[in-house]
Parts: structure tokens; sequence; C-alpha cells
């Protein structure tokens, strides 16, 4: 399988996790008060400023094969994640989930509270209020935050090598970049990143092209 | 008839607020200067605000208690607070049947413009759609905060006419203008602010 194909095998089941729970915590982030936010704050702060070689060991250490859930999955249920394309998309989601709920609160932060109160006030149920006036105001801004978290997870390269491995299935197209390098595959290591970064530009202007449009 | 009690401290800042006053069925106006608390007791009859303390109660219904949108009430803020990306018949939609909506909007005379967003709406035409959403539910209690400063003379008047068609169907509402004549024409009853403080009155000073 190419390496883009085994990329998009792991950063699309990814994205099905990262998108509605990253939005869902950026909600939280920007409109929740109190201890629970404080905390929701720092703990998705962490994984950004960590190394990704230590998310990846930290993940490796609670679902490897001798971890406190790795082992369980196993015992109860025959699943191993390391060295398969879920493993890879655990990762991805570690690395990614963070940087979309600090997009997503930006998103919907930058929303009027005066709007969604004038909805409120005026009778409307809170969860008719998010989805006629708070969520078509954030939709740019989510936009803009699913497309830096796919980046990231297409991106991803530390978590994934340390706690997936390297092996048919978790060969994304970062990895495989390396790996072609390690094994004097210069033409193929080079062929491959320039493939990145068309991938990473294309992405990075269509939605520039659309904010703009908007 | 549903009588509104406010008994109400809030702090803004330096600002303190002691709102007490009690406004019955018919148009109540809120009278004083800038920053004399008029749209802060709104806010906190609306409920997008909180009190220190105290209580709001509208006949037999404890209205601090509520979320904002279990107080059954109408609310023109002053900015009027359209939705950007929606047009002014959707506006209404959320609150009103498709008819009624539509007939909300000739009632304010903005039938012409169903389909604008507020961008190409002028000032006034966008208050007399905050005051169409205000009204969309017929509710009994209505807050209207400078809701036709931006309207000429000719268009205010025909506005009050609506606002005291309101009146006559039994609702209670707290009305805050800085124009004598639309306060005393429009008026049951005054409140008169002073730097957070409030005091009933049956006319203006």
């Amino acid at each position: 399988m190419s390496p883009f194909a085994v990329s998009l095998r792991v950063v699309l089941p990814a994205l099905v996790f990262v998108v509605p729970l990253g939005a869902a915590a950026g909600h939280f982030l920007a409109r929740g008060r109190g201890p629970l936010r404080a905390a929701l704050d720092a703990l998705v702060l962490v994984p950004l400023v960590l190394p990704p070689s230590v998310v990846g060991y930290g993940l490796l250490l609670v679902l490897g094969r001798h971890g406190a859930i790795g082992s369980l999955l196993e015992k109860m249920f025959d699943v191993r994640l390391v060295f398969t394309s879920a493993g890879a998309s655990i990762a991805a989601v570690a690395v990614a989930l963070p940087l979309m709920a600090k997009a997503a609160e930006a998103a919907f932060a930058r929303v009027d509270k005066n709007l969604e109160d004038a909805a409120l006030a005026n009778g409307l149920s809170r969860a008719a209020t998010f989805r006629i006036v708070t969520l078509p105001l954030a939709l740019p801004g989510l936009a803009a935050a699913t497309t830096l978290a796919a980046l990231r997870a297409l991106g991803e390269f530390g978590a994934t090598l340390t706690f997936a491995g390297y092996s048919s299935q978790t060969a994304t197209a970062p990895l495989e970049v390396y790996f072609a390098m390690q094994q004097g595959k210069d033409a193929r290591a080079l062929s491959l990143s320039l493939a990145l970064v068309v991938v990473s530009t294309a992405a990075a202007l269509a939605f520039h092209a659309w904010s703009r449009k908007r | 008839m549903s009588d509104l009690v406010i008994d109400v401290r809030a702090r803004a800042g330096s600002f303190e607020l002691d709102a007490r006053f009690t406004a019955r069925s018919g148009v109540t106006v809120l009278f004083g200067p800038t920053a004399s608390g008029k749209t802060m007791t709104l806010r906190l009859v609306a409920g997008v605000d909180r009190p220190d303390s105290g209580s709001i109660r509208f006949g037999d219904r404890a209205l601090d208690a509520l979320p904002p949108n279990e107080r059954a009430l109408g609310w023109a803020p002053q900015d009027a607070a359209l939705w950007p990306h929606r047009s002014a018949i959707d506006h209404l939609l959320p609150f009103a049947t498709a008819a009624r909506a539509r007939d909300l909007l000739a009632l304010v005379g903005l039938a012409p413009h169903a389909a604008r967003k507020p961008t190409r709406l002028s000032g006034g035409e966008r208050q007399r759609l905050s005051f169409a959403r205000a009204l969309a539910r017929e509710p009994s209690l209505l807050l209207l905060d400078e809701p036709f400063s931006a309207l000429d003379d000719a268009a205010r008047a025909e506005m009050g006419d609506l606002v005291r068609t309101q009146a006559a169907r039994g609702a209670t509402i707290l009305f805050v203008t800085h124009d004598r004549p639309e306060a005393t024409r429009l008026a049951d009853a005054f409140i008169l602010f002073t730097s957070g403080h409030t005091r009933e009155s049956a006319s203006l000073p």
C-alpha cells in the first residue's frame, strides 16, 4: 500500500474522533467556567508542549501490550494496538485533539455572546441557540481548526513511531520519509517529502480561498 | 394581571445597582441619564446577567430562579443583537410559524426586506427587526431597550402604537428611552434612575 493510502487509513478514523471531541472541548473552554474548565485547559496544553516521543511513550505505557489497558484489551478482546493502523490513529488523535480543542476554543470565543443571549432570552433552548446562532457563526473557525488538526495528524511522526512502531500498517508518509532516508533511498524520501509539501500547501491555500469567499 | 416585582443588587466594576420597583401591566418607562443602570436592570430581568442578591418576580413566578430561555419574555437589547448570517425572516422563524413571521415583518414595515441580512438593513430597520423578534412569541413580559432610537419621529410614533397595542392586550412592558416626548406618549408609569438607584414616579422630573 502506498504511504499516502496508509496515511489516509490512519488520519481519517482519527479525525472522526478529533473533530467532534475537539469541537466540544473547545466550546467548553470558550464558554465554560470554574475549576473544571481550568483543569481541561491545562490538560489540553500538556500534549501540545510535550515532545511527541514522550506522548508516544506515555501511550505505550498505558495502551501497549504490557500497559494497564493494553494488556486488558489483548486478554479480553485479542486486540493489539502496537504495529497496527488503529495504534497509529490513536497516536494521531493524541497529538491532533489538543490542537483541535485550542483552535475550536478560538472559533467559539469569536462568537459574540450577545447574539446567543438574544436567542436565549427570547425563548430559544440552549440546543436551538447552539444550532441556529453559535455553530453557524463558529463554522469558518471550526473549518480552520479541522484543517489544522488534519494536517497535524497527517504530519504526525514522533508519537506514531514511539507508540505504534514501524510496520506495513503504520508506514505513513512521514514515517516512510524517515525510513527511506535511513535506507539510502534518497529519491523516494525526496518525492514523498515533496508530495507532503504539496498536499499541506494545497490544503492551506484551499482553506484560505474558502474563508475569503465567505 | 401580572406585576413585575424587582428588588436586586448588582455590581459592574465600580458601578453599583440597587433597583427596587414594581411594574404593572402596561408600559413602564425607565428614564434617566446614561450609565444609571437601566440597561443593567433589563439584562438582569432577561437573565443574561446575574444579580449579586435580591429577587425578580413576575406574577407568581420567581424569574431569578429560571434560566433566560424559561423566563417566557421578549427582549430587544440595546444594540439589536441581530444574527449576521440570517435573513430578516429567519430571525422570526425559530419563534413563530411562517405565516405569523410574515405578518410580524409586515407589522413592523419590513415585509419587502424579508430576505435581507442585517448588514443590508438600516439602523432603524435593524431595530424594527429586533422589536419584531421580541414580539414573536407574544410574551406577557417585554423588555425594550431604546428600541426605536434610530427611527425618525413618524416611524417612532408608528412603532409606539404597536407598543401600546401590546400594553392593551395586558403585557407588562419595560421601556428604556432618552426621548421625553416618546416617554410621555407611551408611559403608564415611570421609574426614574439616578446613578444606580430607582424611584417610582407618575411623571417625568
